[in-house]
């Protein structure tokens, strides 16, 4: 009988059982944009070698349990530095390259600071020179720090492995800019969360793992790389420019590597839809692939079934495709519908969703089903009063499980606002998602969103980043408020609401809605499609100045702010006027 | 010979602001006289998704390296042409 994974106890004994079972085989492919289809393997001798180096190295630099950012491109040594990190019982802290965007050198200016790093692992010309934005403290290794050659002197008690309630990565996609917040993956969470994910979709070490998504995100760290470590698989990656640039390059990638699990979000699938040509995927076969996890941002039924119609034709089985619902604040899956059964899509009626009751209807909006979690309990839970609710019933979704992680780094404040909790019956331990969903026959369907989070293109974005870079933009909203959030248009659309100073002409409105939307474009990398420009005043507070945009959202949607100036997306155009005849479907994120 | 030099150039930044256009309407859904090749491409709501893939299009279409940077500094169809064009013309000479 074979020890269960999420018995291993950590990620050391999980990675050498994993080798054992074939040094030679391969671990990871690691491929580059323009670079030739092969790409480069790393075996499990090659990986355990260059990692226990590393390992080693940061040994000699720093004390067991240091976070390290590892700020570094999809390549062969984030990689290696990842698993010296795991290795020598450093806290990963991943994150993108400063240089990509200028929210991301503000992000990373943050997260060092929050996560009180020991060093960073970045490329010399990713690290900007004389910043002063406070990128200073932690030494800065360049370029991500060569290794050593030969042996390293290291007392083995300085390798001591953590047990499964140390911290081993440090996960920043929770929080806003401004107030950063790192969810703390243990490696009993780590081991809990994969195991589950292994048990549920029926994964081993004969499943290759790929696709593009970049390691600072929750599904590409856990759902491909750490999966295939920890289970003796292996794992191809591809930068993820290489596939917004060329998405026919993903799945040719899968089909020249005979990957059987990738995972992506949405808007992905919708890329693939619309960016190949019939030329381009003609010789591609993907019918080795087992599954394919849908998830990390709403999942818009027509986008889901177009991809399995569309593709359908170069072998992608509709089994295939598994619709997921996941979060970092449980190492990252949740549940997903298995790989040997279609997807199940229900239509639920618009005016029983705005009350919190799912009843299927002819018309309506498709909810599309998670199945069941097999590593974690589900509850759904009246927000205010903590009451468990029945099927059928919207309520927030709550989990408790050991692929729980354990809070926010160094934040026991708002910790516990998230971890923890209790229901009205005087059940304990319970994690509140911020998701709203509801159980039907047993399964998860997710329906919205009770926190302010937005998210574009699977990527978390919150309302106060987008704020504050619109008032940063142009100095005709300089001092003044605005509020972000998202519409169903009817996939999940960011609308600014922003107050602007008074006296500008048509001419002059359109040059700002112009301006602002360039900013936000270049410096965060969403297209803001729909601004609205208010009076002053009319963006609604709390008394302690907390901007309600739940509260803006629905008055928006009713009709009831007075617009100066707007630029809508069609899609977002209709709901309104929509809207204002009063037939308004069901909002987003339902702030109750 | 200095008459066809020059217009060898025009020619290509016409073929390239047709094919940006033609590109750039088939992301949008909408039809090609639908785009004012003069207005900012994030202003029509091209999402900065699509940006990176007419990057990956011209690349492969014009056999040149568009950087990133070149979408967000010429935003308009008619201005990425012309730097297209321009890049193309400093390689080829």
């Amino acid at each position: 009988m074979t020890v269960r994974l999420a018995d291993k106890g950590n990620f050391r004994t999980a990675f050498y059982d994993s080798m054992a079972l074939g040094p030679d085989r391969p671990a990871v492919i690691l491929l580059r944009e323009g670079g030739p289809s092969e790409g480069e393997t790393l075996t499990y001798r090659m990986l355990g070698e260059e990692a226990e180096r590393r390992a080693r190295w940061l040994r000699t630099r720093l004390p067991v349990g240091s976070r390290v950012v590892l700020a570094l491109p999809t390549s062969r040594e984030l990689v290696v530095d990842f698993v010296g990190c795991l290795l020598a019982g450093m806290v990963a802290v991943p994150l993108p390259e400063p240089e990509s965007s200028a929210e991301a050198a503000r992000r990373f200016a943050s997260v060092l600071r929050d996560s009180g790093a020991g060093l960073v692992l970045a490329r010399r010309e990713d690290l900007p020179g004389t910043d002063p934005k406070g990128i200073s403290g932690p030494p800065l290794s360049t370029p991500a720090a060569p290794l050593p050659d030969g042996d390293i002197e290291v007392a083995p008690e300085d390798l001591a492995t953590p047990g499964p309630a140390d911290p081993v990565v440090l996960q920043y996609t929770s929080g806003s800019t401004g107030d950063p917040k790192g969810v703390v993956v243990t490696g009993g969470s780590m081991l809990a969360n994969v195991d589950a994910y292994s048990r549920q979709l029926g994964l081993g070490p004969g499943d290759r793992f790929g696709g593009w998504l970049p390691l600072h995100h929750d599904m590409g760290l856990f759902a491909l790389l750490g999966a295939a470590l920890l289970l003796g698989g292996s794992c191809a990656l591809m930068p993820p420019t290489a596939f917004l640039k060329r998405p026919a390059e993903w799945l040719a990638m899968m089909d020249r590597h005979s990957v059987t699990v990738t995972a992506a979000p949405n808007f992905a699938l919708d890329m693939c839809i619309r960016g190949i040509s019939e030329e381009a995927a003609k010789d591609i076969d993907l019918s080795r692939l087992r599954l394919l996890i849908n998830g990390s941002e709403p999942i818009h039924a027509p986008v889901m079934t177009g991809f399995m119609e569309r593709f359908a034709r170069n072998g992608f089985r509709p089994e295939a495709m598994c619709p997921g619902y996941g979060l970092a604040e449980v190492t990252v899956y949740v549940t997903s519908s298995p790989p040997d059964a279609m997807p199940r899509v229900i239509v639920a009626d618009n005016d029983g969703i705005g009350r919190g009751e799912l009843i299927l209807a002819d018309e309506g909006r498709q909810l599309v089903s998670c199945d069941v979690s097999v590593g974690l309990t589900v509850r759904i839970v009246d927000p205010a009063t903590h009451e468990a609710l029945p099927e059928d019933r919207i309520g927030e979704i709550w989990l408790r499980g050991p692929s729980v992680t354990a809070g926010y780094w160094g934040r026991e404040d708002v910790t516990r606002e998230t971890f923890g909790h209790t229901t009205a019956d005087g059940e304990t331990g319970w994690l509140r998602t911020g998701d709203l969903g509801a159980l039907h026959e047993g399964e998860i369907y997710v329906t919205g969103r009770q926190k302010e989070v937005l998210i574009v293109h699977g990527r978390n974005v919150w309302p106060q980043d987008l704020e504050a870079e619109a008032r940063e933009a142009h100095d005709a909203l300089a001092g003044l408020v605005g509020a972000a959030f998202s519409v169903l248009a009817p996939d999940e659309r960011p609308v600014l609401v922003h107050e602007v100073r008074p006296g500008l002409d048509e001419a002059a409105l359109t040059g700002v809605v112009r301006t602002v939307q360039r900013h936000i474009s270049r410096a965060m990398g969403v297209s803001l499609g729909n601004i609205l420009l208010v009076r002053r005043g009319q963006i609604r507070r709390t008394t302690s100045g907390k901007i309600q945009r739940g509260v803006m959202r629905q008055r928006l949607l009713a009709g009831e702010l007075r617009i100066v100036h707007a630029k809508l997306e069609p899609g977002v155009r209709a709901l309104l006027d929509e809207a204002a005849r009063g037939t308004a479907p069901e909002l987003a994120g339902e702030a109750r | 010979m200095s008459e066809p030099a020059e217009s060898a150039p025009a020619a290509q930044t016409k073929e390239l602001e047709e094919f940006i256009t033609a590109k750039v309407a088939h992301y949008l859904q909408t039809s090609q006289d639908a785009i004012d090749p003069e207005l900012s491409l994030t202003e029509y709501g091209l999402d900065s998704l699509y940006a990176v893939s007419l990057c990956g299009d011209i690349e492969d279409a014009f056999h040149t390296s568009v950087p990133l940077t070149l979408i967000w500094d010429y935003d308009t169809v008619r201005s990425l042409a012309a730097a297209v064009s321009a890049n193309l013309q400093e390689a080829a000479s």
